[in-house]
């Protein structure tokens, strides 16, 4: 019998509710006391559940079977039901679906793809709802390369994001103020990353973050981050490589000489 | 086969009607025929400071409606030779501006004409999406300030990824930066970007520094572009980068402070 879905994931913790995270959340909190709250933008790991068919029994003697194994490690996890795969006319009933759900001790949290009818019943069940991954994604026309990362020869300009979203993403170019590059393994920008870069997004802890010149707004490794004003200034304009040691996000110069190619090379005449 | 070029921004009042003018200008001046486009629908002005505005019948919109001909709507410019302007309705809502319609009035420019120069509005809307979707070639306004900057590295973005060479990927749009109302005073006391901060950040040629300059809202209020008055340094500015637009080598002026003598420079005068 064909699997009637699939569950896949690359870690379970998500990072910013993790116990770990909370260090770097209170000290964020402690700057910002005047503020009841903040909302930052994040990447996290999260297991998604994608459903391929309507029939509920099927689906409830899946995830029983499926859960009886004790080593199944996403139990009480929150989880994002996606029906991407579903043709839209034929989606199962979503609060009888959660139901399930919950009855096998999965916390279902947003759903992504389906039809308007479950996103309408999505939200009057208090789930979000996640763009689908070709909506949310604009698409970067670079060349994929074998070993599953990407090569991106060009600079990446505000408003504009690339993806890795299996192994490392090389930029060879700057990665401008406004945008923002992702990768499931590290970054290396050979140029001046001023952007957001976001490393180990399936939460890979060995992700680095390597530039030639730091001015970044937000850093990130497997959902570990820090924002502009929480770096030493002393490395900006510097080449830097950016790790994850003990869960905490540091900073540090590379050793490397800095060329200087110099902007005349960018004047016509 | 003409060379469309559009002339954008994202951030307004930067200076790309202003440019768009004198450089669609200076184009004729040396000969070429050339027609500029007001895509600036319900906000237009490239009449104004072209002087035209009192012969406006016909705008750009009647064209792609099909309320008139391109013949009646196009306005000779009665300085140069070769040079005509297509302008904007000011009544019309810039939904009025179909892609099709677009496509249709530049293909038959195209015919006529050496080039055509689309003034995009601010933004990156509708309007600035049709100004830019069938270029060749890009001229991209910008300030030596920040918000500026970021604003002209989003529609270089845009320039990449929205327009019609992008999406069927033929060759790229060729894009100019054109860095405009350059103060070198309050460069030099570090108000403003340097021209190699911006060139660092957007990373693409320059095709000229326009200085900031009273001479140009002398002649916009004439209705005069600055490109006539070969004796003030806008008209310069935009002249040199008509020629380097063409082809030509010509060497950017008024990027370095000009009355201080060798002995103040070398000894710093107390600035940076
Ligand atoms: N080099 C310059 N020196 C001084 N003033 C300038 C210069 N260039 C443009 N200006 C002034 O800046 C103002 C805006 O110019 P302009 O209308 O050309 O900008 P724009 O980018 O077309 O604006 P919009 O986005 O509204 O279409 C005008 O008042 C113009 O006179
Ligand atoms: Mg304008």
């Amino acid at each position: 019998m064909e699997a009637a879905l699939h569950t896949k994931s690359a870690k379970q913790t998500p990072c910013i509710l993790g116990s770990d995270a909370m260090s770097t959340t209170q000290a964020a909190m402690m700057k910002v006391s005047q503020q009841a709250l903040r909302f930052k933008g994040t990447m996290l790991p999260v297991t998604v559940m994608e459903l391929f068919t309507a029939d509920l029994v099927a689906l409830e003697q899946h995830l029983a079977s499926k859960l009886q194994d004790p080593s199944a490690f996403f139990t009480r996890s929150p989880l994002v039901l996606n029906a991407e795969r579903l043709p839209p006319e034929l989606m199962p009933d979503l609060a009888a679906l959660v139901a399930c759900c919950q009855r096998h001790e999965l916390l279902p949290i947003a759903v992504r793809g389906g039809n308007h009818v479950w996103r309408e019943q999505a939200w009057s069940l208090g789930l979000g709802w996640i763009d689908t991954q070709d909506n949310a994604r604009p698409q970067n026309k670079a060349v994929p390369h074998a070993g599953a990362g990407l090569i991106v020869e060009r600079t990446i300009r505000s408003g504009q994001q690339v993806w890795s979203p299996k192994g490392d993403l090389v930029i060879l170019g700057s990665v401008n103020e406004g945008a923002e590059v992702l990768a499931a393994g590290s970054i290396h920008v050979y140029g001046t990353l001023r952007g957001r870069a976001l490393a180990g997004i399936h939460g890979d802890h060995k992700a680095r973050i390597f530039c030639m010149q730091m001015d970044a707004e937000l850093l990130a490794i497997a959902g570990n981050y820090k924002m502009a004003e929480d770096f030493a200034s002393p490395l900006r304009g510097k080449p830097v490589q950016t790790y994850l040691e003990a869960e905490r996000l540091l900073l540090a110069e590379l050793q490397l000489p800095t060329s200087n190619g110099g902007w005349r090379s960018w004047l016509q005449a | 086969m003409a060379k469309i070029i559009v002339i954008t921004s994202g951030k307004g009042g930067v200076g790309k009607t202003t440019s768009c003018a004198s450089i669609g200008t200076g184009l004729a001046m040396l000969g070429h025929k050339t027609v500029l486009i007001d895509f600036d629908v319900g906000l237009r002005n490239l009449d104004l400071i072209m002087g035209c505005e009192r012969r406006v019948v016909y705008d750009f919109i009647n064209v792609i409606h099909g309320e008139a001909s391109l013949k009646q709507a196009l306005i000779r410019d009665k300085r140069v030779e070769n040079l005509f302007i297509l302008p904007a309705s000011q009544t019309r809502d810039k939904d009025a501006l179909t892609q099709e319609g677009v496509e249709r009035v530049l293909k038959e420019l195209s015919t006529d004409f050496d080039f055509i120069l689309c003034d995009s509005p601010a933004g990156i809307e509708h309007g600035a999406h049709m100004a830019m979707f069938y270029a060749d070639e890009a001229i991209v306004v910008t300030n030596p300030e920040v918000s500026s900057v970021r604003d002209s590295d989003r529609i270089l973005g845009l320039l990449n990824s929205k327009t019609q060479r992008a999406i069927e990927g033929q060759e790229p749009i060729k894009e100019h930066l054109l860095l405009a109302r350059y103060d070198v005073e309050r460069v030099e006391e570090g108000e403003m970007l340097t021209l190699e901060d911006v060139c660092e950040i957007l990373a693409i040629p320059v095709i000229g520094v326009v200085p900031e300059s009273e001479a140009v809202l002398k002649a916009s209020n004439q209705g005069v572009p600055v490109v006539h008055d070969q004796t003030t340094d806008a008209g310069q500015a935009y002249l040199d980068t008509v020629k380097r637009l063409l082809g030509e080598q010509v060497d950017l002026k008024f990027i370095h402070p000009e009355k201080r003598s060798f002995l103040s420079r070398v000894f710093g005068g107390g600035r940076r």
